[in-house]
């Protein structure tokens, strides 16, 4: 089971780095090999307030989404209507070095680095911000709640799902 | 839940663990691209009254997104695809309006239901968004649908939406 780990300095705000992948992608088979350029991660803000999974405008023009329908959304200056998507959504991994590589995976260079790249299987229609922060992606709980979130009293919280 | 291998082409090479505990470390792969986030529409509108500049050092819009430099896309390529996302955006939008329209008469009946709607006409009915999703990318091969959730239940940001100003699009 993959779990995130990360800090909440200060203890007012979750963060991690996600991948929104779209659904028009059609499912690759465990292991894998996909370019890097088909893949764009992001900074995302676990929001356990939020009812849904939304992408900032900026990151769905950057990985060329293309808008399935509107949601209105209840944000801070009322009610508006927003683009919504279809996507799936991932979370990165970096693979420790030193690990034997399966058999058909061609070997790892010296100094290469790998990363695995672990898909939530639930299709998402998530809704569009303009974001102001310092994030792309409002993780709710659509995705939260296929997992297990843990907030530690040391400064730190795990996310495994 | 699967997995995918990514791979640093260049320099790297990805490979499958399963059964242990992954620690995340991608802290820092921010996006680099930092733009002003603007309405699509009108950056859409703003690269179709621009007058053409061909391999100039102007921003060009590629199905949606502003790149700059793309010294392979010409002038009439750049205005077929700008085409081709705004009637997407307008399709998306005109069925939208639509949509509102007829919300109070639909949802006693569809309440909680995705409506395919096509051209200002909603096409079916689904119990569930991959259904919807499925039947419109087989329906319609030009991808010119939208699918709208039968709710009068708006989409809470929690406290994203204390935080910041969204704006709307």
């Amino acid at each position: 089971m993959p779990c995130i780990l990360g800090v909440h300095s200060g203890g007012n705000q979750l963060f991690c780095v996600a991948v929104i992948i779209p659904h028009t992608i059609a499912p690759a088979p465990m292991g894998s090999v996909l370019p890097l350029p088909s893949v764009e991660s992001a900074r995302a803000l676990i929001d356990t307030g939020a009812t849904g999974t939304c992408i900032s405008q900026r990151h769905a023009q950057k990985i060329n989404l293309q808008p399935i329908g509107k949601r209105t959304v209840h944000g801070v200056s009322g009610v508006a209507a927003h683009n919504s998507y279809v996507f799936k959504i991932g979370f990165p991994f970096d693979v420790p070095a030193g690990i034997p590589l399966p058999p058909g995976m061609p070997p790892m260079p010296p100094g290469g680095r790998a990363t695995q790249l672990h898909v939530v299987e639930k299709i998402i229609q998530g809704s569009e911000f303009k974001t102001g922060g310092n994030f792309d992606i409002l993780l709710g709980m659509d995705v939260i709640s296929i997992g297990s979130l843990v907030v530690l009293g040391n400064g730190s919280f795990c996310f495994s799902f | 839940m699967y997995t995918i291998e990514v791979q640093n082409a260049a320099r790297s090479k990805g490979r499958k663990t399963t059964g242990r505990r992954d620690r995340q470390r991608g802290h820092g792969h921010e996006n680099s691209d930092r733009r002003t986030s603007r309405n699509l529409a009108a950056e859409i509108r703003s690269n179709a009254k621009r007058p053409s500049r061909g391999k100039s050092k102007g921003k060009s819009v590629v199905q949606g997104r502003a790149v700059g430099n793309r010294a392979n896309c010409g002038s009439g390529q750049m205005e077929k695809r700008v085409s081709i996302v705004r009637t997407k955006q307008e399709e998306v939008d005109r069925n939208f309006a639509f949509f509102q329209a007829e919300l109070p008469q639909i949802m006693p009946n569809y309440r909680g239901k995705y409506a395919l709607i096509r051209n200002e006409k909603i096409e079916n009915y689904f119990d569930t968004l991959v259904d919807a999703y499925t039947a419109g990318s087989q329906q319609f091969k030009d991808g010119l649908f939208s699918i709208q959730q039968v709710t009068d239940e708006p989409v809470d940001l929690g406290f994203f939406s204390h935080a910041v100003h969204l704006g709307s699009s």
